[in-house]
C-alpha cells in the first residue's frame, strides 16, 4: 500500500512538473509578447493577428506533447514568415503593418499555411492506422508462416499440445 | 569346445559329411550294430589314418550332448571304454538340419548281447577274468577324471575286437544322463524321478548299474523282463533291489558277494570301485545283507491302501496330492510315525513341510504340500511335484526336456519357484559343502522364472543350467546353435532360405542370448518386449548389431534388410521431419552392405540423438516465442486505432516542422 501510494505520489509530482512547466511556457510566450510590443509593436500586432489559429489549436489540443499545437504552429509560422520578412525589410512601421494586414491574400497566406496544418493533423492518423494495420497483418503472417514450417519440421509435438514423444 | 561345422560333400561310394576338417561320415552306411537309442550310428574314416575303425553317432537333435563329459575325457585313452575322438556340429542330410555328431573308435566285435537286455549267457569265469577286470579299471579311470557314465546297460557294452575278447563300455554322451536307461539299471532314488530328471548322479549310480548289468550276463537274459517298470520300482522299494532283481534266480557264492555289494539300495553302504577291484583282486569278503527300508509295525491307511515304509507312503502321496491335507492334519499319522514306524526325525520334517506349506499360502495348495510331505518321508527321493519327479541335482535337464515336451514345464518352474529344492536340502542329514553352490544356484533360478521379461524366464533358466543345450528358437533350432557367436550365421542362413522370414528375438533366443552373451544388456531385452513396434526393432537391432561387432560375421546382408523393414518405426524417434526422411532413404543403402554396426549408428547414433534433442528443444522454445507475439498481436489489436492516431499526429507534427523548416531555407535562399 504505501508503496502504491508512493508511486501515485511520484506520479503526481510528475504532472505537478508538467502543469508548471507549461505554466512556465506561457509566461514566457506572455512576456516576449510583452518586450516585443514594447519595442517593435507593429510586429508584435503582425504576429498576433497571424498567430491566432495557432493560439486556437493551442487551446483545442488534447495532447501533452501539443501534437496539433506544433502542427498548425509550424505551418502556421510558414506562412506568416514571409510577412514579418516583408515588414522588417521595410523598417517595422504600423503603416507597412496596416498595409499588410488589408491584403486578402497576406491572410490566405497565414491562415492558408494554418489550414493545411490542420489538414496534415487530420489526414495522418488515417494513414497512421493504415500503416499500422499492415504491419501487423505482415508480422503476423510472418509469425504464422514461422509456427507452420516448425511444425512442418519437427511435427505436431514441437507445439507441446500433443502426446508426448516416443 | 564345439568343433566346426563340416558340410556334406560327395565320395565315389556316396554322400559324405566331414568333421573338424579330417573326420569323414558316410551317411548311406547305418551301422545298425552301434545304434544308440538316441542316436544314429554311421561308418567313419580318418583321412589322416584311413586303417583307422571308426563311426560317428549322430545325435537326436531332441537331446542335448554331454559336451562337457566330452570335453573332461578330451585326450584320454581308456582300455575299455568308446572315447570320443572328435565331436561337432554337421550339416545332416537325412534330417535336413545341423546334428551333433560324435566319432569314436569303432569296436570291432560288435555289441555284448544280440539285442538291448537279452544277451547271451557269459561264463562267470570268463566274466570275472576278461571281461570285468578291464571294465572295472576303465571306470575307476573314469570316475577320477570327474565323470559319471549313466549308460550302462548290457545293450551298450561292445567288444574292441572281433574275437570278442575285450569288452568295452559303449557311448556315454550321445544323451542327457541316464535319459536312456531302463528302471531296472537305476537305483531306486533315481527310478523314482522321471527319465530327465536323474541327473549326473554319482558313481555308485554307474556301479549299481554295473551290478545289473554283471547280473544279465551271469543269467543271459533279463530276470525281470516281464515285470513292468512301475512294479519292478515297488518290488526294488519294498523288497530291497537285490532280492527284487535276483529273485529266485540262482548265482554263484562267489558272485552273490560283488552283485549284493553293487545292488545295495543304501549308496553309503553300497561297494565302491575300489571294493570291486579288491574283490577282483581276489580280496573276499562275506556278502552283505541288503538294507531294508524301516518298516512300520502297523499299516498306515491312506486312501484306502495301506503302507508300511515312508518311501512307500511318500510315493502315494504324491499321486494323490488332493487327500494329503486331511491325511497330514490328522493325528494318525504323527502316532503312525514316533510309534509304528519309530522315526522322530520323519514326524518333524512333516510338521515342517505342513508349516512351510501354510506360511507360503494357498498358492499351489495341496500339490505343495503333497511334494513337500513326500520329501519330508524320503528325503533321499527326487523330488515330486504335480507329475514331474526330479532329483535335486537334475532341474537343469529337467527343464530341458519340459521345453521339448517330456515333462510339464510349468510344474518344473513351479517346483523351483516354490522353493521346493531348498526344503528337500533342509530335509537332509547334512549339508554337504558342494552342495551350498547348488543352493545358490536354485534361488538364482528362483528369481530368473519370477522375472517375465524378454531374456528372463524359464527360457533363460533352461540355457543357464544346460550350458551345452543349443538354441531352441524356432528360427534357428535347425542350425543347431550352441555358441552366440553362431547365432548371426544362423539367422542369416534361414533368412536366405526363407525371404517371408522376419527376424526376430523370441523368449527362446533371448533366453540363450542373455545366459551366454554376457556383452547383452539388460535394457536391450527390455526394448526387445516392448510393444511398440519401434522400440522392439531397435532392441532387436541393438543385441545384433553388438553380436555382430563381437564375433561376426561382417556381413549379413538378408538380416540386415528384413530388419531395415521394420526399423521405420524406430525412425519416429527422430523430430526432425526432414532428417527422418533423409535416414529413410539411407537404410536400404546400408542394409545392402549387411552392417548392422553401421544401421545401429545410423538409427541410434548418440550426436545424431542430440543434435536432434537439441534442435527439438530450440524449435519448441521458437515457437512459444511466436505463440506469445502473437498473442500480443491478439491483444493490441482493440488498442491499435488509439496508437494510430498518436502516431498520425507525431507523423503530422513532423511534416509540418519539416515543411515548415524547409520554406525557411526557401525563404532565406530567396532573400539572400
Amino acid at each position: 500500500m504505501a508503496v502504491r501510494r508512493s508511486a501515485s505520489g511520484v506520479a503526481g509530482a510528475r504532472a505537478g512538473k508538467k502543469a508548471a512547466g507549461r505554466g512556465i511556457a506561457a509566461i514566457a510566450a506572455l512576456a516576449g509578447m510583452t518586450v516585443l510590443a514594447a519595442m517593435a509593436l507593429p510586429l508584435c500586432i503582425l504576429v498576433l493577428a497571424g498567430l491566432i489559429p495557432t493560439m486556437v489549436a493551442a487551446l483545442l489540443d488534447r495532447y501533452r506533447a501539443k501534437y496539433l499545437t506544433r502542427t498548425v504552429g509550424a505551418m502556421n509560422a510558414a506562412g506568416l514568415a514571409p510577412l514579418v520578412l516583408q515588414l522588417s525589410t521595410h523598417g517595422l512601421g504600423m503603416a507597412e503593418t496596416t498595409r499588410l494586414l488589408s491584403s486578402p491574400f497576406n491572410w490566405l497566406m497565414m491562415y492558408g499555411g494554418a489550414a493545411i496544418g490542420w489538414a496534415l493533423f487530420l489526414a495522418m492518423p488515417t494513414l497512421a492506422r493504415t500503416i499500422v494495420d499492415l504491419r501487423a497483418d505482415q508480422l503476423q503472417r510472418q509469425l504464422k508462416a514461422r509456427a507452420d514450417e516448425l511444425v512442418q519440421e519437427w511435427g505436431e509435438e514441437v507445439t507441446g499440445r500433443s502426446a508426448p514423444r516416443r | 569346445m564345439v568343433q566346426a561345422v563340416q558340410r556334406e560333400g560327395q565320395a565315389g561310394e556316396g554322400r559324405v559329411v566331414t568333421l573338424a576338417g579330417h573326420f569323414e561320415i558316410h551317411v548311406d552306411q547305418p551301422l545298425a550294430e552301434l545304434w544308440s537309442p538316441h542316436a544314429g550310428a554311421y561308418a567313419a574314416i580318418d583321412r589322416e589314418m584311413p586303417a583307422a575303425g571308426l563311426f560317428t553317432l549322430v545325435c537326436d537333435p531332441q537331446m542335448p550332448p554331454r559336451i562337457e563329459v566330452l570335453e573332461a575325457l578330451r585326450g584320454m585313452r581308456f582300455d575299455a571304454m568308446l572315447v570320443p575322438l572328435a565331436w561337432g556340429i554337421v550339416e545332416w542330410p537325412l534330417a535336413a538340419r545341423r546334428c551333433f555328431a560324435i566319432v569314436y573308435d569303432r569296436p570291432m566285435g560288435g555289441a555284448a548281447a544280440p539285442g538291448p537286455d537279452r544277451p547271451g549267457p557269459v561264463p562267470e569265469d570268463e566274466l570275472v577274468r576278461t571281461l570285468l577286470p578291464p571294465l572295472v579299471s576303465s571306470l575307476g579311470q573314469f570316475f577320477a577324471a570327474g565323470a559319471t557314465h549313466r549308460a550302462i546297460r548290457v545293450g551298450n557294452i561292445f567288444f574292441r575286437d572281433a574275437a570278442r575278447r575285450f569288452p568295452m563300455l559303449g557311448d556315454c554322451c550321445s544323451t542327457p544322463p541316464a535319459v536312456a536307461q531302463p528302471v531296472l539299471y537305476e537305483t531306486v532314488e533315481s527310478g523314482l524321478a522321471n527319465p530327465w530328471g536323474r541327473g549326473d548322479g554319482a558313481a555308485a549310480d554307474d556301479l549299481y548299474a554295473l551290478g545289473v548289468a554283471i547280473v544279465l550276463l551271469l543269467l543271459g537274459r533279463n530276470p525281470v523282463a516281464e515285470l513292468p517298470e512301475d512294479r519292478l520300482l515297488l518290488e526294488k522299494m519294498s523288497r530291497g533291489s537285490y532280492a527284487a532283481i535276483v529273485g529266485s534266480e540262482r548265482l554263484s557264492p562267489t558272485m552273490i558277494e560283488p552283485v549284493r555289494g553293487l545292488l545295495t539300495d543304501d549308496a553309503r553302504d553300497r561297494w565302491s570301485i575300489q571294493d570291486l577291484e579288491l574283490w577282483l583282486h581276489g580280496r573276499r569278503l562275506s556278502p552283505r545283507q541288503p538294507a531294508l527300508p524301516r518298516r512300520a509295525t502297523r499299516a498306515f491307511e491312506f486312501n484306502g491302501e495301506s503302507h508300511f515304509t515312508a518311501r512307500a507312503l511318500a510315493q502315494a502321496f504324491t499321486r494323490k496330492p488332493a487327500s494329503v491335507p486331511q491325511a497330514l492334519k490328522s493325528p494318525e499319522l504323527e502316532t503312525w510315525l514316533q510309534r509304528s514306524l519309530g522315526d522322530a526325525e520323519r514326524s518333524k520334517l512333516v510338521a515342517a513341510a505342513l508349516s512351510e506349506t501354510a506360511e507360503a499360502g494357498a498358492v499351489g495348495g495341496e500339490d505343495l504340500l503333497a511334494a513337500r510331505a513326500a520329501i519330508a518321508l524320503d528325503p533321499a527321493a527326487p523330488i515330486r511335484y504335480k507329475g514331474i519327479s526330479v532329483g535335486v541335482g537334475a532341474f537343469g535337464p529337467a527343464l530341458a526336456g519340459a521345453f521339448r515336451g517330456h515333462l510339464s514345464l510349468s510344474a518344473v518352474a513351479e517346483a523351483i519357484v516354490a522353493r521346493l529344492p531348498a526344503f528337500w536340502f533342509s530335509a537332509q542329514p547334512g549339508l554337504r559343502p558342494e552342495q551350498t553352490p547348488l543352493l545358490k544356484t536354485f534361488e538364482r533360478m528362483r528369481l530368473l522364472l519370477e522375472d517375465r521379461r524378454p531374456g528372463f524366464g524359464p527360457e533363460r533358466v533352461v540355457y543357464e543350467t544346460n550350458p551345452t543345450l543349443h538354441c531352441l528358437s524356432p528360427l534357428i533350432e535347425a542350425q543347431y546353435v550352441l555358441d552366440p557367436a553362431d547365432v548371426l550365421r544362423a539367422m542369416e542362413a534361414v533368412l536366405e532360405q526363407r525371404p517371408a522370414e522376419e527376424p526376430q528375438i523370441d523368449r527362446h533366443l533371448a533366453g540363450f542370448l542373455g545366459a551366454r552373451f554376457k556383452l547383452a544388456a539388460v535394457e536391450w531385452f527390455d526394448e526387445i518386449g516392448s510393444a511398440d513396434p519401434g522400440r522392439r526393432a531397435l532392441g532387436t537391432l541393438k543385441l545384433l548389431a553388438k553380436l555382430q561387432s563381437a564375433s561376426g560375421p561382417r556381413a549379413v546382408r538378408h538380416t540386415a534388410a528384413r530388419l531395415a523393414r521394420q526399423l521405420p518405426a524406430t525412425l519416429e524417434r527422430f523430430r526432425n521431419r526432414a532428417r527422418r526422411k533423409q535416414l529413410l532413404e539411407e537404410l536400404p543403402r546400408l542394409a545392402e552392405k549387411g552392417s548392422l554396426t553401421e544401421l545401429l549408428a545410423l538409427v541410434d547414433g548418440a550426436a545424431e540423438r542430440q543434435r536432434d534433442n537439441l534442435g527439438f528443444s530450440a524449435a519448441g522454445q521458437e515457437w512459444a516465442r511466436i505463440e506469445r507475439e502473437l498473442a500480443n498481436l491478439r491483444v493490441d489489436g482493440p488498442r491499435r486505432p488509439e496508437r494510430a492516431t498518436l502516431l498520425g499526429a507525431q507523423m503530422a507534427s513532423g511534416v509540418a516542422m519539416l515543411l515548415a523548416w524547409a520554406m525557411a531555407l526557401g525563404l532565406i535562399v530567396a532573400v539572400a
